[in-house]
């Protein structure tokens, strides 16, 4: 019974990524209206010549900033763990 | 460590920083960007901490200087986005597409974010050494 749920879990998740991986060349990717506002647009208003890089700091910086307040945060509670070891060890 | 992987670093170590920070600088332009360039720049300094020991590292960037630039570039990284159409319109504005100065706002949060990412990760490789 395990191995069965776990072989149809595997089936629909190689099945997502063969869809995403393969949807470019069958067209279904005209219907996607932000990316083609991303390719058409994005050098004009951000002046980059990386699209992703325009896209991550520049349409999502917010969500960037996230992610570095994840790193940021992973920084001060390592430096808390190891304080309070150190703390407790003496 | 041994004699080999540390001739190695050694003359390995200023490249490695040469590639971190050609890819922050040109995040806008080639493939790249702040996530890779502070990786490759933290991974650097993490070779010679690994195999000159933790004081030789020191000797690079302490912690306390790592702490210190981290607190500050994450401030400035806010105040940029905070104020960002300020920053786009006013302070920066775009330049000609290809050369370094074609998006100023990309490139300066590509870099303030690389900074934050590598002083991150030399502070983790730090305190996990001490440790």
């Amino acid at each position: 019974m395990k191995g069965f749920l776990f072989i149809i879990c595997l089936l629909v998740l190689g099945g997502m990524f063969l869809y995403v991986f393969l949807s470019p060349m069958f067209g279904l990717w005209e219907r996607k209206e932000v990316a083609n506002y991303y390719l058409n647009n994005s050098l004009e208003m951000t002046g980059s010549a990386n699209l992703v890089s325009s896209i991550v700091w520049d349409y999502r910086g917010f969500d960037t900033l996230g992610e570095e307040t994840v790193l940021f945060t992973a920084a001060v509670g390592v430096f808390t763990i190891v304080i309070f070891g150190m703390k407790r060890r003496k | 460590m041994d004699i080999i992987v540390r001739t190695i670093v050694k003359g390995l170590f200023p490249f490695i920083m040469l590639f971190g920070v050609y890819i922050l600088l040109h995040g806008h332009l080639t493939p790249g960007g702040s996530f890779p360039g502070g990786v490759i720049i933290a991974s650097g300094v993490a070779l010679i901490a690994i195999s000159f020991g933790l004081r030789k590292a020191e000797r690079v960037i302490k912690e306390e200087t790592a702490h210190i630039i981290e607190g500050l570039v994450a401030l400035l990284l806010v105040l940029i986005v905070l104020f960002e159409s300020f920053a786009r319109y006013v302070l920066m504005p775009t330049g000609m597409v290809f050369e370094l100065w074609s998006a100023p706002q990309v490139l300066f949060l590509n870099l303030a974010g690389g900074v934050m990412v590598s002083m991150a990760l030399i502070l983790i490789i730090f305190l996990l050494m001490k440790e």
